[in-house]
């Protein structure tokens, strides 16, 4: 049965939205976890505002995620309006009966409304000959950084910001030493600098339930945040179902641990002379062969909703370095155009029902703060619903426990090597402690096999 | 002296792979004299200057009860616009009153008595900054007792039941350059201070006063402001996870420490054959050796001999994997590879 | 680590010694009379300077030293005697007669002309931080006579401003000597060693086998190169003559004797450093290979930076009637940008830098470009189909490129990036669809930009079938350097609704208080 004991914690925090725009108050920062239903909440709060005659900007960060936002708009509440304004070279898309597009500034409608845009449109807007909008919305807030949030001091005076705080960090490609001390450093993420300032009238609320993520895996991942959250499904009630295999194959024992657990760790022997750098093709083809193998045995899934049989297009697959997805890609074979396989950057928003990713400290031995940051295996450890088998060489854990982490952050910022190392080996730990673990069994013949010992 | 123990843990965290590295740091032989007995060139010292303006910045800042020093904390919200009191801890050397370590040690511990005894109104009005306070962790094996002097400790008394906050703050003389301030620096010094985060517990357990006061794992650190000489306080620096490096690295040069070396026997020169145990030790040549280890260029100089990739940096190192550079070059004019990792090598460079 | 940057190493440890990395330079050699190499070094400890070596390379510099650089008066004092040349070196506006001055201030151009070229060159890192050193110190002096502290601050402000370019991506104003060896060069050295000067340069000296060149690099690597002196030289030599320096301060020939000694001690130091710079200035000049041809766009950018970052700043305060407070504005505080608006504009203006270098100079340098398809940033095939899209109602729709390509690399792009062809880089295509099949990965793009003559007279026209059909074209993803621009100038708007967050103004008032309705879930579900 699902934990529908969690349905008023999460209702409190929609009360609390929802009151927040009523009042318009001034700031609210949103912390979402994957899967919490943030677009479902925003979209409530949306249609309230709207409903009080206020003039509604909604900020997302891409087209697609625009486009998907006025989707639900029309799915969920058909008598709203709402306008998608968006760049003249692209082509109109059919968004819902209730979305008009629209492509120049002249068009923005006067009085009350929704629009939704990219945060680029309305960054570069000329809003001088319209009303001030009431109140913007920013979807994926985390994925801003100040200095482009100070570009929407335009649109309106109040603000929700939403987003999940464990995803990745937008890149900084420049050295920011000077402004590492700045009052509001520019590229830090906007709810980050919002959070730090304690003079300012934020409001800060959670969400308390993932309805993507599974019991267990829920447990796993909250080292990531700094808030607790639970998962609507209760413990078991989703798996994975195999069906008894005809002959052995090197995954089913991983495979079989998705039938007790939504998280299986699949590990390789690292060769005696260190694990290969970036392009593992071993590791790559095991985690084709874990997509394979899922479809030769005929899996299916249960939810809550009932078990179905899992299909190509119900997989996921990510690795973080795009050599290692191309690998990927090819040892998938025909099956490539139905399963995804990307990094986890572009795997943000999306979920699956079964997951497979490499971890990104495979073939790592001297971490680096780039590899410690958690932003990205957090991506990967949560697009999925049912099941997730991460697949590594098995030297991680050892490397995470002899690793001594090196301060070397800017004055007065948090210890993010310190901190990646502590929630990597916690995560790695927790597959371990709970026997989430089950190494690959050898094949006649791997890539390893004729490595020869330093 | 009695700082060695800090200074053998930071050489053992620098290359905890190279075994000679180890055994030096962990038995106590210095690399120094290590290089010396195989003939090397060895530039020791600091720069004279320097250890002057180290020493004049420290007691500029502790002077007239520590008034520079308390401002700077003020202003960077370390302590309380109302903060108040000074306790000297430090040996004569530096300008404070006690002999010695052990001597301070005993003043700072019947100082933490007191502290935690007290109620009130007098428990609120306890001195905040204190200079110098000394404590030790129990050595075991052949590491001795660990006599640490923190720089300068901030007293930060709630009312009972709470325990009384302290925090550590680490007094550096380098400049404060915002976000240039010297990286590798910075690691170095927050090393430090996790590592008296640390010890400062592990004193408040064996001293029975753990119930009484809390250690913050956020510190401070004292810097220059460039090109003066006065202090420039930086708060909230996170030292939670350098303490538990900290303990990490006890934990793991105690255990590497209860493994025998050759055994010495009472007719054996002892410093010669640990020494020998040294240089006779596996070498891991590694980026960072250059900047902390006497015998650094010999072992480039080895591991190029050897044609590990490694002498040429770490990163081409992992690159190679086992390869050798000798074979990585043959491979590199056509040799035909002889398996997967060198066919996978060949793949990747061409 | 990259594959190129393995490949490279290895081969340059296989060859024995430094190899050209890439085909082009970035940055234009200058004449003479427009480079500048200033050296320091500094007492242990201290973070101003103890000496300067400062001149144009093709004459003997100029030494200054400060016998007790603790002593603030004797410092402010060397440092003012070293000013001028830099300051003459950055145009500095008081150096200037007045109507000059305001010509310049009001036309801009003529002052961008002047700096266009100018290079200042510094052996390496430490020697960039002690301008950021400098920077502190006198940026905001304040004890002396007004003419002799205005000067200093100017030369502070001028350090300062030359730290901060030094950071800007892209720039081709500051040398780094070690840095722009390591970037000219590839050596085979662990990266490391590769911070010092005089080990990089014996690695490039020709005629000498490997083991020749290593013994000769880690000989040289001896001799300290950076700020900082060796502590044994200090200890020997300077820590005695200074002591003798302090003990005759009642006997003032007895003190300038000394002085001079110590300034004896500290020119052979200072004098290393300054030819060290300029034997890599001329090693670099002497490279074989040309400048990148696309670096116009960056010099001119870096132009723009100094007049509007620096020089009209300086020319503006000089105005007597300004207040303090309007002074103080036109001052970069040294530490950072404490303005939230300041430190947004200038981290944008730091992003379209790198935006802007990266996007010129791929289009001048085959190893750039090969760097940029490793990374991703683009692809290379063979055009199969070269169409107008047909639309209904319209006589002809976009030309459509089809674009056959080895899906065995990792591709980076996606559906709606924009990519610009390498060689002729204003036509523009928006990648319509990607669709790999096997081995096989097919582009379409739309072109959008560059489709004619007109634009690109050297180019066939986009929509000739013959002319592409066939060939093997290159592209990249085209940097968008325009929108990040716009976002400099639009960052400094105060006066949006949201200011009071964004640009930190004033808090608006508070809401009136208003009565919240009871089941706010309700009406939500009412409304759906």
């Amino acid at each position: 049965m699902p934990q529908t004991h969690l349905a008023e914690g999460r209702n409190q925090v929609l009360t609390a939205l929802l009151e927040h725009v009523e009042r318009a108050d001034a700031l609210l920062v949103l912390k979402a976890p994957p899967g919490s239903g943030k677009t479902f909440v925003t979209t409530r709060a949306v249609a309230l505002a709207m409903h009080r005659k206020r003039r509604v900007a909604v900020a997302a960060q891409t087209n697609a995620q625009a486009d998907d936002f006025c989707r639900r708009m029309a799915a969920e509440f058909p008598r709203i309006p709402v306008h998608r304004w968006a760049s003249a070279q692209r082509g109109a898309l059919q968004l819902g009966d209730s979305v008009t597009w629209i492509t120049r500034t002249a068009d923005l409608p006067a009085g009350p409304c929704v629009v939704v845009a990219t945060s680029a449109k309305w960054a570069v807007a000329d809003l001088d000959a319209h009303d001030p909008f009431d109140v913007l919305f920013i979807d994926e807030a985390w994925q801003m950084c100040w200095a482009d949030f100070m570009l929407l001091g335009t649109v309106a005076p109040r603000f929700v910001l939403v987003g999940d705080p464990g995803q990745i960090a937008p890149v900084v490609p420049i050295d920011v030493s000077r402004w590492q001390t700045s009052r509001r450093p520019p590229h830090v993420p906007a709810p980050e600098v919002i959070l730090r300032d304690r003079t300012l009238p934020v409001r800060v609320i959670e969400l308390p339930v993932s309805t993507r993520l599974p019991h267990d895996t829920c447990a796993m991942v909250q080292s990531f945040y700094d808030f607790a959250f639970e998962s609507w499904s209760a413990p078991g009630e989703r798996r994975v179902l195999l069906p008894p295999a005809a002959t052995a194959h090197p995954v089913d024992d991983a495979l079989a641990l998705l039938t007790t657990g939504s998280v299986a760790l699949m590990t390789l022997a690292t060769p005696p002379g260190g694990p290969p750098m970036e392009e593992d093709v071993a590791l790559a083809q095991a985690a084709a062969e874990v997509v394979r193998r899922l479809l030769d045995r005929q899996a299916r899934v249960v939810t809550e909703d009932g078990e179905t049989a899992l299909r190509p297009e119900d997989i996921g697959v990510s690795a973080t370095h795009r050599v290692m997805n191309t690998r990927i890609t090819d040892a998938l074979g025909a099956l490539a155009p139905k399963v995804r396989v990307d990094t986890p950057e572009r795997w943000q928003g999306l979920e699956r029902k079964v997951m497979v990713a490499v971890h990104p400290m495979s073939g790592v031995t001297q971490p680096t703060p780039f590899d410690l940051s958690t932003g990205r295996l957090c991506v990967m450890a949560s697009r999925h619903s049912v099941g997730l088998v991460l697949v590594s060489r098995d030297h991680v854990g050892d490397t995470l426990d002899a690793y001594l982490p090196v301060a070397a952050q800017a004055l007065g910022q948090r210890d993010e090597a310190g901190r990646g190392r502590a929630q990597n080996l916690s995560l790695w730990q927790y597959l371990v402690q709970h026997q989430r673990v089950a190494p690959m069994t050898p094949t006649t013949r791997s890539m390893d096999s004729d490595a020869p010992s330093r | 002296m009695r700082r060695d123990v800090r200074r053998r843990l930071e050489q053992y965290a620098s290359n905890p792979r190279c075994e000679a590295n180890v055994i030096s740091a962990v038995h106590d032989v210095p690399m120094e004299a290590v290089a010396r007995s195989l003939g090397f060139e060895v530039a020791v010292g600091q720069s004279p200057f320097a250890l002057l303006r180290g020493q004049q910045f420290e007691r500029s800042i502790f002077r007239d009860d520590a008034v520079r020093l308390r401002r700077a904390l003020i202003t960077q919200k370390v302590l309380p616009a109302n903060a108040a009191g000074f306790v000297d801890f430090r040996m004569a050397r530096n300008d404070g009153p006690y002999p010695n370590l052990d001597a301070s040690r005993a003043a700072f511990l019947q100082r933490l008595g007191a502290f935690a005894k007290t109620v009130g109104e007098a428990r609120l009005q306890l001195p905040t900054i204190l200079a110098g306070p000394t404590l030790m962790v129990p050595g075991k094996a052949i590491l001795p007792d660990g006599l640490f002097a923190i720089d300068v400790l901030t007293v930060h008394p709630q009312p009972r039941p709470a325990p009384i906050v302290l925090r550590v703050g680490e007094v550096k003389v380098y400049p404060d350059r915002g976000g240039f301030t010297d990286a590798a620096e910075l690691s170095s010094t927050r090393a430090q201070a996790g590592l008296y985060v640390h010890a400062l517990r592990v004193e408040l357990q064996q001293s029975k006063l753990a119930q009484h006061f809390a250690v913050a794992d956020d510190g401070f650190l004292v810097l220059t402001r460039p090109s003066f000489n006065l202090p420039s306080v930086r708060g909230a620096e996170d030292l939670q996870h350098q303490a538990e490096r900290a303990a990490v690295m006890f934990d793991r040069v105690l255990r590497i420490a209860e493994r025998t070396l050759p055994a010495d026997s009472a007719t054996d020169d002892v410093p010669t054959t640990r020494r020998q145990a040294v240089v006779d030790a596996p070498k891991q040549y590694a980026d960072g050796c250059l900047a902390f280890c006497e015998l650094a260029a010999h072992c480039q100089q080895e591991a190029l001999a050897r044609g590990l990739p490694a002498a040429l940096g770490d990163d081409l190192g992992r690159f190679l994997g086992p390869i050798t550079l000798h074979r990585a070059l043959e491979l590199l004019h056509g040799a035909a590879p002889q398996h997967d990792v060198e066919r996978d090598l060949v793949a990747r460079i061409t | 680590m990259s594959r190129h940057d393995v490949f490279e190493r290895l081969r340059a440890w296989d060859e024995g010694g430094a190899i050209p990395n890439g085909h082009t330079l970035p940055w234009l050699r200058a004449t003479a009379a427009d480079r500048l190499v200033l050296a320091f070094v500094r007492m242990g400890g201290e973070s101003s300077p103890w000496g300067i070596a400062i001149g144009r390379p093709d004459a003997p510099p100029e030494f200054f030293t400060c016998a007790e650089p603790r002593n603030a008066d004797l410092h402010a004092a060397f440092v003012l005697a070293a000013a001028d040349a830099l300051l003459r070196h950055v145009e500095h506006p008081s150096l200037l007669p007045d109507d000059e001055r305001l010509m310049l201030l009001a036309m801009e151009a003529p002052l961008r002309a002047r700096v266009r070229l100018r290079q200042l060159w510094v052996p390496g890192s430490s020697h960039l931080d002690m301008l950021h050193f400098l920077d502190f110190r006198y940026t905001h002096a304040n004890t002396g006579e007004p003419k002799v502290v205005r000067r200093l601050q100017a030369f502070g402000r001028a350090c300062g401003w030359l730290f901060r370019e030094s950071t800007r991506p892209g720039q081709v104003r500051v040398f780094d000597a070690t840095a722009r060896l390591r970037r000219a060069y590839t050596f085979p050295a662990e990266p490391a060693r590769q911070s010092h000067l005089g080990y990089l340069l014996a690695w490039l000296v020709p005629g000498r086998t490997r083991d020749e060149r290593l013994a000769d690099a880690r000989e040289r690597e001896g001799l300290p190169v950076s700020v900082t002196m060796s502590p044994a030289y200090e200890r020997a030599v300077l820590e005695p003559l200074v002591t003798r320096y302090n003990a005759a301060r009642d006997d003032a020939p007895a003190q300038a004797a000394v002085a001079r000694e110590i300034h004896d001690a500290l020119v052979p130091e200072l004098r290393r450093r300054w030819e060290l710079t300029a034997q890599a200035m001329s090693i670099l000049d002497a490279d074989t290979r040309e400048s990148n041809p696309h670096l116009d766009a960056v010099i001119d950018l870096g132009s723009a930076e100094c007049f509007h970052e620096y020089w009209k700043n300086e020319a503006k305060g000089l105005d007597p009637s300004l207040s303090d407070e309007q002074r103080r504005y036109l001052v970069h505080d040294p530490e950072t940008d404490y303005a939230p608006a300041r430190a947004a504009r200038r981290y944008f203006a730091h992003l379209h830098a790198a935006e802007l270098a990266a996007g010129e100079l791929v289009h001048g340098d085959a190893t750039l470009a090969e760097q940029s398809l490793d990374a991703g940033n683009g692809f290379r095939g063979t055009i199969r189909a070269v169409e107008r899209e047909a639309i209904a109602g319209k006589k002809s729709g976009p030309i459509l490129w089809t674009i056959e390509c080895s899906a065995d690399d990792s591709l980076r792009l996606r559906e709606e990036t924009s990519v610009c062809l390498v060689g002729a880089r204003k036509r523009i295509g928006r990648i319509r669809s990607l669709v790999t099949v096997g081995a096989v990965r097919t582009v379409v793009l739309q072109m959008t930009d560059g489709l004619t003559r007109r634009a690109l007279p050297d180019v066939p026209e986009a929509a000739d079938v013959a002319a592409h059909v066939g060939t093997t074209v290159t592209f990249l993803e085209q940097a968008a350097a325009g929108f990040t621009q716009m976002k400099i100038f639009r960052v400094g708007h105060t006066d949006g609704p949201g200011a009071w967050l964004t640009h930190a103004a004033p808090l608006p008032e508070p809401s009136p208080p208003v009565r919240i309705q009871a089941n706010l879930l309700e009406l939500v579900k009412s409304l759906q």
